[in-house]
């Protein structure tokens, strides 16, 4: 049918019809595995599916054994809803800590007595998540992480290794767990939401409040003013900009051209600035409410931006060339962490990761949204499914980037930016979709009473990225895995520290972040040896 | 080695920051500056203010209303600017923040008395936005007669005030019956 699952939302219904529900979101955009092989663009849609689930006894088929993108969204609805998936095959906890008490589910709507308190919990009696091991003869496991919580997603990581080659990998992540979800529910209006929307991420803040502020839109059918949708379309690309310049350097930086790195921050300097004349504020944040757009941009600030902009573009250029050129660049990159592009149709990945695979999936085309049905732009795909050809593709969209904000500033349109928001029909839902620079943001709400959310599904662009990142491991050697998790573009400090498990001998040695980093960089003594 | 070549274009890129301070640009949402004198203690700031950096608390005891802002939690947006009535609250350039040992220091709070009402006795509005409203009417430039009409139920509390709608409305009903 050439349908890719976007999200599945766990709802409790109970006060509304007395039942959980389970809804599955599908891109219908066609399969894609070829070119050309897709549906004509009137044709592509979403679709909800949606199951009602018995409250008194909450089990539900499973669709992973099917659908395998489907598993870490069963795992966290079984953690947040106690739904049961029944023929899942991962039965472990995914968003919940190891000790959170068996029986509370967080998102049911009575499963905490605000007015209690709790008592700080003893973390020493914390049970071990459990890896899933691969059974052979002589295999190590390599611990990565999961300290030091400096950016959105710490995550632990665990390497099964034959040698110096990684044959399997296991990961625990959400250890960032802040709950967002619930802190909307019933209490946050729709002017308020869209700033707790932008806290979820510290790089694509905007995309998930412009997400979240069109799943309220969307629902209503309101007709945001075109200005209005012109400058989040800037402000959206503004934002793929300093993410993918970011990410540029990173790569180079762990291949250990650090001169790259400092450069390409340089010019991603000029993009926070972008940001500053459009904002106000070095981030493209505070900018969106329901309606339109908070801040209109005027003409002296329009010239600003288009100046800061060829700059961009010439320093670009010029630098990704000198990154590009260095035989050790491309050595360190090809080939390595390649997601098979039939991995990737069973697994739903997004962004970056999945053009780099030779998928053309890109919401911006495939679901036009905002000012992007006006202005004309490529969507680069790479064929390879390396790590190349992710960095490649994020070069090609810094430029695309900078020729859809420079067609927005030329042809957009006069008028109001901002109209009266209308009243949202009770236990109404609609998604909202945009793609982040890591892929797409899907937004599912279930509005409720007095004007308030009942439900809200986030599902950032890097949860669909996860689960393929097992796939990607496998073959490559220790020193390319961080290289590796970096090309998905999540956060680095993950592998900040490092414990190498021998099975065999009942060792244990704990090695540095530095050594580890080192080590990937130059390739010799390993910090495996003794 | 072509990016040692574009390295060495521009010299040098970093600023010597605390001695030669950052410039900003010309709408820079900066740390929301509070002016005393201006403000009505109304709390439309306090409404939309989406981290509660903003609070209005009434302080009975001593007959006055404290404003609070609480620069820790305040994320810039500019909402209060927005919707403050008399400009009281507007964002400077101003982005340095930061104290020693004493996170108080990065409050700032304002006191307005507060109004008696004149039926029940308790407080109810500051002063300030009273005599704000009253001004407002005054300046419209309608007859005696009609500003007193407004102004009627000014100086009593919304509680006594929809108690009287009531017995109005009561009254008014009966005579009807009658």
């Amino acid at each position: 049918m050439g349908g890719w699952l976007s999200t599945m939302a766990a709802n409790d219904e109970r006060e509304i019809n007395g039942n959980y529900a389970v809804y599955y979101v599908l891109s219908m955009e066609g399969n894609k595995m070829e070119e050309g092989d897709e549906l004509p663009p009137e044709e592509k849609c979403w679709m909800t599916v949606k199951a009602l689930i018995p409250a008194h006894d909450p089990v539900y088929p499973s669709v992973a054994r099917k659908v395998p993108a489907a598993v870490w969204y069963e795992r966290e609805a079984r953690d947040m809803m106690g739904l049961v998936a029944e023929g899942l095959p991962d039965q472990r906890r995914l968003s919940l800590s190891d000790d959170f008490p068996e029986g509370i589910y967080p998102l049911r709507k009575d499963s905490i007595d605000y007015r209690e308190k709790f008592a700080p919990y003893d973390v020493d009696s914390e049970p071990d998540y459990e890896f899933l091991y691969p059974e052979s003869e002589g295999v190590m496991d390599v611990p990565l992480g999961p300290t030091h919580i400096t950016s959105d997603e710490p995550g632990h990581f665990r390497l099964f290794v034959d040698g110096e080659t990684i044959i399997d990998a296991d990961y625990k992540l959400f250890y960032v767990h802040r709950g967002i979800e619930k802190i909307a529910e019933n209490r946050l209006d729709y002017d308020q939401m869209a700033f707790i929307a932008e806290r979820i991420c510290g790089i694509c803040g905007f995309a998930h409040a412009v997400s979240c502020i069109e799943s309220s839109e969307n629902v209503t059918g309101l007709e945001v003013p075109l200005r209005a949708r012109a400058i989040r379309t800037i402000c959206l690309e503004t934002e793929r900009l300093h993410s993918h310049l970011l990410n540029i350097g990173l790569a180079s930086e762990f291949t250990g051209n650090v001169t790259a790195f400092l450069q390409m921050f340089k010019i991603r300097e000029h993009t926070m600035e972008m940001a500053q004349v459009l904002t106000g504020g070095r981030k493209t944040y505070g900018m969106i409410l329901t309606g339109g757009v908070r801040r209109d941009i005027t003409d002296v600030e329009r010239r600003e931006m288009l100046k800061i902009m060829a700059k961009v573009e010439v320093d670009f250029k010029e630098c990704l060339e000198g990154i590009i050129d260095s035989p050790n660049f491309l050595k360190r990159l090809k080939g390595i962490g390649i997601l098979d592009k039939k991995v990737a149709r069973d697994f739903s990945p997004v962004g970056p990761t999945v053009r780099g695979s030779g998928f053309k999936r890109d919401a911006r085309y495939d679901h036009p949204f905002d000012w992007y049905k006006n202005v004309e732009f490529k969507v680069p795909t790479y064929n390879d499914g390396d790590v190349l050809s992710r960095v490649l593709v994020r070069a090609d969209e810094v430029l695309e980037s900078i020729s859809i904000i420079r067609q927005c500033l030329e042809i957009m349109p006069a008028g109001p930016i901002m109209v009266k928001k209308p009243f949202v029909e009770p236990f109404s839902h609609c998604v909202g979709y945009v793609e982040a620079p890591r892929g797409e943001d899907i937004h599912w709400t279930m509005h409720g009473n007095a004007q308030k959310v009942h439900r809200w599904r986030v599902r950032a662009s890097t949860y669909n990225n996860w689960p393929s990142l097992r796939f990607q491991f496998r073959g490559n050697s220790v020193a390319d895995a961080p290289l590796i998790v970096g090309s998905l573009d999540p956060c680095y400090s993950c592998s900040e520290r490092v414990t190498v498990v021998d099975v065999k001998k009942q060792k244990s040695k704990i090695i540095q972040m530095e050594d580890l980093k080192k080590y990937a960089i130059t390739r010799k003594d390993s910090p495996l040896k003794n | 080695m072509k990016i040692l070549e574009f390295a060495k274009k521009e010299k040098m890129v970093t600023n010597n920051f605390p001695v030669v301070p950052y410039e900003v640009t010309d709408g820079f949402r900066g740390k929301p500056e509070y002016d005393y004198e201006k403000c009505l203690g109304c709390g439309a700031c306090v409404t939309v203010c989406p981290p509660n950096a903003l609070s209005l608390k009434k302080d009975e005891e001593r007959g006055v209303s404290v404003w609070k802002i609480d620069y820790n939690r305040c994320i810039f947006c500019g909402r209060c600017d927005e919707v403050c009535p008399t400009g009281a609250i507007t964002l400077s350039k101003e982005y340095v923040m930061c104290v020693l040992f004493d996170k108080e220091d990065l409050t700032v709070t304002g006191e307005m008395k507060l109004k008696r009402c004149e039926k029940c006795n308790s407080y109810y509005s500051t002063e300030r936005l009273v005599n704000y409203v009253s001004d407002k009417l005054a300046s419209t430039g309608w007859d005696k007669s009609m500003i007193e009409e407004k102004t009627k139920h000014l100086n009593i509390c919304p509680v006594c005030r929809r108690e009287e709608a009531i017995d109005n409305y009561v009254n008014q009903m009966t005579k009807r019956g009658k």
